[in-house]
């Protein structure tokens, strides 16, 4: 007999004769917390039957480590350090997005050159960030070549950033009020040299990927949600733009410089995983140009409030006069008050919205600091994205939400 | 449409109208409205702002909480809400007591709410009543009280003392 895969031969059954019956039943199968594919810790339990995904059940938490209380402990600015570690790949965007949640509670001014500096490195952030996700998608799906080019490029801006504040990933170069510290010519030479070279590159991505008929076969129509329900489950930022909501706190909102920039925000039509591919690779290119915009017309002037109880006096001051060293010590440990109320702030972030929501009780803590964090609430939608498909498409499912553990457990 | 004043005041006005014995109160702060509301009216209130013409809040950005320690009505739920046609966002406030410490579900209203009200269950304790799946989702599942209410400490229970073969503060 031929082998056909059939475990009776076919030809053998007759009508009247009863099938053998076969035992069919759902397979249960744990995923994670350790898996290459995870970006982080997560654990899914899978109720599969055959390789078909009938249940996803993501057990979340393996990375929690209380953000949230540890922010009730601390003055307003020990927060920003803690921000950074919540989507360790784009940390300027989460930084930006506390501070000015804090500012928006406070109703500080912050000075030109600062949101100038700000948008600069938000988009620079962005262009990290997805570059990253380019690459380990890719990766995940099993194209390992774009993962080398698109680090190759994510290098230079890291390396911008260790100029720019000391540290390439962990940034904390926002302060309420202002910046860290001024741009130096050197960031901005390395900028416009790898602008010069930026689209080229996307090209090149573009070139292994966009009509890539493997690339295609894995991500077309997997992973589809519709608008409707992209906006129930509350997704956000190039997750519910691929379904082609046109949905962006840059301009739902504008903040920043953003109202004075020329962008576009891509969309999608389908809603599948290659049309967030292409949402994401159009947003590096807009945001590119955004970058070269800044460069161009970023004023100059102060980068940080000159309000005393906000900032930190200059050193040569604080050696040289008795007031500066009281006033470095009082922000330093006691940090500043904040009148008693409470704000939601959502910011724009290369993962989607990221909102804060802070309530103060008039002390130098925060009485109450929730985070709202994209992964998280994506994760959310897991289960409804990956129902009916293969469970090879799983890596594919939780790869572009763009997760990073450490945001979603915070 | 940028948020305003006015905007907002809308659509106070408007669940005022609606809702005159589940509403408590309102603030605005930086244009967006903050509204007090009684926990019983919860649901019928999100299904309405959900549904009504001209309010259209379909995206439902947080559900969390806050703990006042002290107060007669302890906890404080948060939702807050986004309306995509209109672009603009309100803030629902309902307060629960620690002895009847259970809120209705906006599970069935937004599917999105399910793991924002399994987060404040699991860092509160507050039971989202009709919720379809209301388990712990940070912490284990055996794991004892609620890491964000203000008496949990931040310095553990002492369960490193139950076990002598670590290492002790002071050793």
């Amino acid at each position: 007999m031929q082998a056909t895969g059939y475990l009776w031969d076919p030809e053998s059954v007759t009508e009247d004769e009863e099938l053998p019956l076969l035992r069919t039943e759902k397979l249960m199968l744990n995923m994670g917390p350790q898996h290459p594919a995870t970006h982080g810790v997560l654990q899914v339990i899978l109720e599969l039957e055959g390789e078909k995904i009938l249940k996803a059940t993501p057990h979340l938490g393996y990375l929690h480590r209380g953000s949230e209380k540890i922010a009730e402990q601390g003055t307003y600015t020990q927060v920003i350090p803690l921000t950074d570690r919540l989507d360790y790949i784009c940390a300027m965007a989460n930084n930006w997005a506390y501070v000015r949640a804090v500012e928006k509670l406070m109703g500080v001014e912050v000075p030109e050159r600062a949101e100038w500096l700000r948008t600069l490195v938000a988009e620079l952030s962005r262009i990290s960030g997805h570059l990253f996700w380019l690459g380990t998608q890719a990766l995940d799906i099993g194209a390992m070549t774009v993962f080398f080019y698109t680090f190759r490029e994510r290098e230079v801006i890291l390396d911008v950033f260790e100029r720019l504040c000391g540290a390439r990933l962990t940034n904390s170069y926002m302060r309420v009020g202002g910046v860290e510290r001024d741009i130096d010519p050197w960031c901005i030479d390395k900028l416009r040299e790898f602008l010069a070279t930026f689209q080229a590159r996307i090209d090149e991505y573009d070139t292994l990927l966009k009509e890539n008929r493997i690339w295609i076969r894995r991500t077309r129509d997997v992973a589809v949600i519709t608008a409707e329900d992209a906006v129930e489950y509350s997704l956000s930022g190039p997750s519910l733009r691929g379904s082609g909501v046109n949905h962006d706190l840059r301009k739902a909102e504008p903040y920043g410089v953003y109202e004075q920039l020329d962008f576009e925000v891509p969309l999608g039509k389908r809603g599948d995983t290659y049309d967030r591919y292409y949402v994401r690779v159009r947003e590096l290119e807009q945001s590119s140009g955004m970058v070269r915009q800044i460069l161009d017309r970023m004023p100059e002037g102060p980068f940080i409030t000159e309000d005393p109880k906000l900032r930190r006096p200059d050193k040569v001051l604080v050696n040289a006069s008795m007031e500066a060293m009281i006033q470095h010590f009082k922000v330093v440990c006691h940090g500043f008050d904040v009148d008693k109320g409470e704000v939601y702030c959502g910011t724009e972030c290369p993962k989607g919205e990221l909102g804060y929501y802070i309530v103060s009780d008039g002390t130098g803590n925060p009485y109450r600091l929730k985070i709202r964090a994209p992964s998280f609430v994506h994760m959310g939608a897991l289960d409804h994205m990956s129902r009916g498909y293969m469970i090879a498409d799983l890596v594919t499912v939780f790869g572009t939400y763009d997760i990073v553990m450490g945001e979603c457990d915070r | 449409m940028p948020a305003t004043h006015e905007g907002a005041m809308e659509i106070v006005d408007k669940l005022r109208e609606s809702f005159p014995d589940h509403y408590m109160g309102h603030k605005v702060f930086r244009d967006e409205p903050y509204i007090g509301i009684r926990k019983d009216g919860l649901r019928e209130i999100c299904r309405w702002l959900k549904e009504t013409p001209g309010l259209e809040f379909d995206y439902p950005v947080e559900v969390t909480a806050v703990d006042y320690m002290g107060d007669a009505e302890r906890f404080e739920v948060i939702h807050v809400l986004w309306s995509m046609r209109h672009r603009r966002r309100v803030i629902l406030k309902t307060r629960v007591s620690e002895a009847d410490c259970a809120v209705g579900t906006v599970t069935d209203i937004w599917r999105g709410a399910n793991f924002m009200e399994r987060e404040t269950y699991d860092m509160y304790g507050i039971t989202f009543t009709g919720h379809p799946d209301l388990r712990r989702i940070m912490m284990t599942d055996d794991f004892e009280g609620w890491p964000l209410r203000k008496d949990f400490p931040v310095e553990g229970r002492g369960w490193r003392e139950n076990y002598d073969f670590l290492p002790q503060v002071g050793d």
